[in-house]
């Protein structure tokens, strides 16, 4: 899935991603405003999580926004409306592939990862936070919320899988077809988070649990191939066809 | 006493596992599967329900003590248990009656893993941990493992056995219907066995719902392991 050859029109605020490492963990703060994807802030995140797996001797991940109310928005629509418009296809399909290679790295990642939802997550932003092996939200404000149905947005057979995974069934089919929002409590209730806390505290509360993991890589990579192995096996063989081939369409 | 003792009781058999912490190794496994044809094929029961003869420990998982040597030493033997075990899983999983494991302590590891093939679960209340260790052992699942696990439990659970190493509780298990019903030690086997004999269900068509039901998991048993165990990978002496 290398693309890196491929023009670049924006790039968003690619520098905005900050890494810090306490003890063995990596915590990676999203601090380009509403951190919505385009193909700037996929690949700073690709170029991220290299760092943090190549430079670090982390165990641990976690991953949250500087914003005050929005950990993810999802795809950038503006840029996706400039680049439509300005009839540049090769564009949306590099940063549909890009999107795609982010999920699957998320996903064989080799370390523990913690998304820290201290915000509103939706669509992409949303689908992105799932990738993690554990959610933590904030329950004070912040939805959780996947409006493809509203937006005309399709989805891919391996988006599909790893809602699946993650959310239960009820939920699966009122986030897909109502583009339903719902609470950081709802969302807890339902374990699609592990647990909900006020802000002020949700970060604490994280790296409490992420200092304590220090789980080898080796294994947590091994047991994530083959806990995820049929969405990568989607994702490899259907999705990133689907998009290349431009029958995606947004 | 033999590793495996089973009698019945009207509709039912009660299945024993009678080898100390029921460690698995080639004897566990073989003795297992061979107690499993005997009560196929001369008894009229439609329903299993196995426990254990210890007192705190339903399964252990693998007998590393024989393993781990026998991994350094290549002993020939090691093929053949890690086929005896993947046998052994699958038959409790598709055992053409309804499977009844009564968790009368603890069940780590493959242990645990085993607990996952029956259709029900039971356990004791007051001890016992139901754990899946493998990330601090260093031993990758296989792909059917993680099948299994997740056909047992709801997926929040499933990613805080495998990557934590959690050991959860009967209370837990409870609530999230991992187990069907947490009992006092005094109260599990009379639990247990009443609803394996409440069931009475036909022996072909459990069969063949579970041919279906758990076909994504055979579909899994068919990958060959692509992590093949390797002694200096375990960190028990």
């Amino acid at each position: 899935m290398d693309i890196t050859g491929g023009s670049w029109i924006y790039c968003g605020n690619v520098s905005t991603l900050e890494l810090e490492i306490r003890d063995r963990v990596a915590i990676v703060t999203m601090a380009a405003g509403e951190n919505r994807l385009n193909l700037g802030m996929c690949a700073a995140l690709l170029n991220m999580l290299d760092k943090v797996e190549r430079e670090t001797d982390a165990l641990t991940l976690v991953v949250k926004s500087a914003h005050e109310r929005v950990w993810c928005y999802g795809f950038d629509t503006d840029w996706i409306k400039q680049i439509q418009s300005e009839g540049n296809e090769a564009s949306l399909k590099e940063f549909l592939v890009r999107d795609l290679e982010l999920r699957r790295r998320l996903l064989l990642f080799p370390l523990i990862t913690v998304a820290a939802i201290n915000g509103h997550v939706f669509g992409g932003g949303a689908i992105l936070s799932c990738c993690f092996d554990f959610r933590f939200m904030r329950s004070d404000r912040g939805f959780f919320c996947i409006p493809a149905v509203d937006l005309g947005y399709p989805v891919v057979s391996g988006t599909v899988a790893l809602l699946k995974q993650v959310l239960p069934v009820h939920m699966l089919v009122d986030a897909m077809l109502t583009g339903r929002r719902f609470t950081g409590e709802e969302v807890a209730s339902a374990r699609v988070v592990k647990a909900t806390y006020t802000n002020d505290i949700l970060l604490d509360k994280v790296m409490e649990f992420a200092l304590h993991l220090n789980k080898d890589r080796g294994i947590i990579g091994k047991m994530k191939e083959v806990q995820n192995r049929h969405i990568i096996h989607l994702l490899d063989t259907e999705d990133l066809k689907t998009v290349q081939a431009g029958i995606f369409r947004v | 006493m033999s590793v495996v003792e089973w009698t019945v009781d009207e509709n039912i058999a009660v299945l024993s596992m009678n080898s100390g912490e029921n460690r698995f190794n080639v004897k566990f496994c073989s003795e297992m599967l061979s107690a499993l044809d005997d009560i196929e094929k001369n008894t009229k029961v439609n329903a299993l329900v196995v426990k254990s003869g210890h007192e705190k420990i339903w399964s252990n998982g693998m007998d590393l003590e024989w393993l781990v040597p026998a991994l350094n030493n290549k002993d020939p033997e090691v093929n053949k248990f890690f086929k005896l075990q993947d046998e052994l899983m699958k038959r409790m999983l598709f055992y053409p009656m309804i499977t009844v494991a009564a968790l009368t302590g603890h069940a780590f590891a493959s242990g645990a893993i085993f607990a996952c093939c029956f259709d029900f679960r039971f356990m004791r209340s007051d001890r016992g941990f139901l754990c899946f260790p493998e990330v601090d052992l260093n031993i990758p699942f296989q792909p059917y493992m993680t099948g299994v696990i997740r056909k047992a439990l709801p997926m929040h659970l499933v990613v805080e056995g495998q990557f934590m190493g959690k050991r959860f509780t009967a209370t837990e298990l409870e609530k999230f219907h991992v187990i069907r019903k947490a009992c006092t030690m005094d109260d599990l086997m009379k639990e247990a066995t009443a609803f394996a004999k409440s069931l009475n269900k036909g022996r072909w068509i459990v069969s063949e719902i579970k041919k279906v039901l758990y076909k994504d998991i055979a579909t899994l048993m068919e990958i060959p392991p692509s992590v093949s165990m390797d002694a200096s990978n375990v960190p028990i002496k």
